[in-house]
């Protein structure tokens, strides 16, 4: 009984400590880069603003519900108000074959539909993979894996200013030429309303980043500290802009909130 | 002398029946009737008792609030029913209905790689009809389409062309394909006469409709290419009543 009530405390001061931090374009180690494209307007239009919320420790350390409570990522989507993140991603969710996806807790306690995007195709009994959960019904799922990376990612109807049909993608980025080996594949969809939020490995950012510019005319954003292993990629098409990342945690739990705006 | 006959027997059976290494796999149909009959957790442990790979489930809801079957109100089924079996589960609504949505769900003991949910031809008279396409990477690799449906239920004549469309628009797909649902058909009906001419029927003849007092069959499994795997066992549940259809499930094997 008294390590119940002690489990008690410590999730409810781990409650309290939630934290949010906005750090913009600067601060408190983080940098937030973005290519040279045209800017958009300075004045935001906050009804073609969405959000994402993308969980992770850049640090590529294994399953991220390894060592967290799964529940304490259900507390956080339920108790979110205002504008809400139209999805939530998590880096990583691992599946291993015969057990229970650990999201699948997620959809049963909060009724949110949830996808296992696997970082690659394999024959193994344990999978990679990010998790993805969104309140949309969803009536495309599109997986790619090839060339050692992968890219899967839902459509969603967003209620922007005008209902505006956005596929939401997740990535690992760790060499440019796996870059090349997604515009190849989905060259079509991404020049369209797709946008993509996942991780690249800090040693080869700049060239990623200059390749999504020059090579696939996207626009392409980074976010993290130098200690990390990897950080934050958002990749959006020129008529879209990420002008800020928050970073905060619920519970143990660290994210990424990433408000994106149409502009054009 | 009875070691001897038993190996023997042993031995010819080996030679008659080689094993054969590949995929197995356990696939299951099922109308749910909109869980008017049961609760999800019932028909969830029902299906988690089966141990199915992949499941097929027509008349899902998502959050409706029908007032024929109030213990359901707010219920999303698909979500339950994956949470009750720790199978993945992906949803396509057919139509809004009730504040909420109608329509199909596939549940997957494997990853599903990529899915789409595909509107069905509609003369605008009758109710808009759907498909689920899975595509669902096994355990060794290899992936397989799944494909989930209701047609149409008062014409022939749509039916037929729902059916014309299913199959035009899988026709070039490289992967194993199966086509599981309530097809709304007799076995002896021109639809399910043209799905046997390049699909193989992995059910038997069993009546499947209604529960209560079966008379008829309406609800399958078919595969494509039908040569290229081996029907290891089908069966209709005929001692489930949790919805007015019975299950089928059948186990097969895609040989390497």
């Amino acid at each position: 009984m008294p390590g119940k009530q002690y489990i008690f405390l410590l999730m409810l001061m781990l409650s309290i400590s939630s934290c949010k931090k906005d750090t913009g374009l600067s601060g408190n180690g983080g940098h937030m880069k973005e290519q040279g494209l045209p800017a958009p307007p300075e004045e935001v239009n906050h009804s073609n603003v969405f959000i994402v919320d993308f969980f992770s420790t850049l640090e590529d350390d294994g399953d991220f519900f390894e060592k967290r409570d799964i529940s304490m990522a259900s507390r956080h989507i339920r108790e979110q108000s205002g504008k809400r993140p139209l999805i939530y991603m998590f880096d990583r969710a691992d599946f291993t074959v015969g057990n229970s996806h650990p999201l699948n807790r997620m959809s049963y306690d909060i009724g949110i539909f949830q996808f296992f995007a696997q970082h690659q195709t394999t024959g193994a009994s344990l999978i990679q993979g990010t998790g993805i959960a969104t309140y949309y019904p969803i009536s495309k799922y599109d997986g790619f894996a090839g060339g050692g990376t992968f890219m899967s990612g839902c459509t969603i109807q967003v209620p922007l200013t005008t209902v505006t049909q956005i596929v939401f993608y997740t990535t690992k980025i760790e060499t440019v030429s796996q870059l090349e080996e997604i515009g190849q594949a989905k060259s079509v969809v991404l020049s369209g309303d797709a946008v993509i939020i996942g991780s690249v490995k800090n040693d080869v950012k700049p060239e990623v980043l200059d390749h999504i510019e020059k090579k696939m005319s996207l626009r392409a954003f980074s976010y993290g500290s130098d200690n990390t292993v990897t950080d934050l990629l958002v990749v959006v098409p020129a008529s879209y802009v990420c002008r800020s990342v928050e970073s905060g945690s619920t519970a143990n739990l660290p994210y990424y909130r990433i408000p994106i705006e149409k502009w054009m | 002398m009875r070691h001897l006959f038993l190996i023997c027997c042993l031995f010819i059976s080996l030679c008659a029946f080689p094993a054969e290494k590949g995929d197995t796999l356990r696939l299951m149909t099922y109308n749910l009737r909109f869980g008017e009959l049961a609760s999800m957790e019932q028909i969830g442990d029902y299906i988690a008792s089966e141990s199915p790979d992949i499941v097929a489930l027509q008349e899902c809801d998502w959050d409706t609030r029908r007032k024929r079957a109030v213990h359901q109100n707010g219920v999303k089924f698909i979500n339950v029913l994956a949470g009750r079996t720790g199978m993945f589960g992906i949803y396509g609504k057919s139509i809004n209905y009730c504040d909420g949505y109608y329509g199909l769900g596939i549940l997957s003991k494997y990853p599903i790689i990529r899915y789409e949910r595909v509107l069905l031809p509609n003369d605008g008279k009758t109710e808009q009809r759907s498909m689920l396409v899975a595509d669902i990477e096994l355990p060794g690799g290899n992936v397989v389409t799944f494909v989930n449906t209701h047609l149409e239920v008062k014409t022939a004549k749509m039916r037929m062309s729902q059916v014309e469309f299913i199959d035009e628009y899988l026709k070039d797909r490289p992967s194993q394909l199966f086509l599981a649902g309530d097809m709304n058909a007799l076995p002896e009906s021109a639809e399910m006469a043209l799905l046997r001419e390049s699909w193989q029927d992995l059910t038997d003849r069993n009546f499947t409709y209604h529960s209560s007092k079966p008379e008829i069959k309406i609800d399958y499994i078919y595969a494509k290419p039908a040569d290229k795997l081996l029907l290891l066992d089908t069966g209709v549940r005929e001692q489930i009543m949790l919805s007015d259809h019975f299950p089928i499930v059948a186990t097969i094997l895609i040989p390497f």
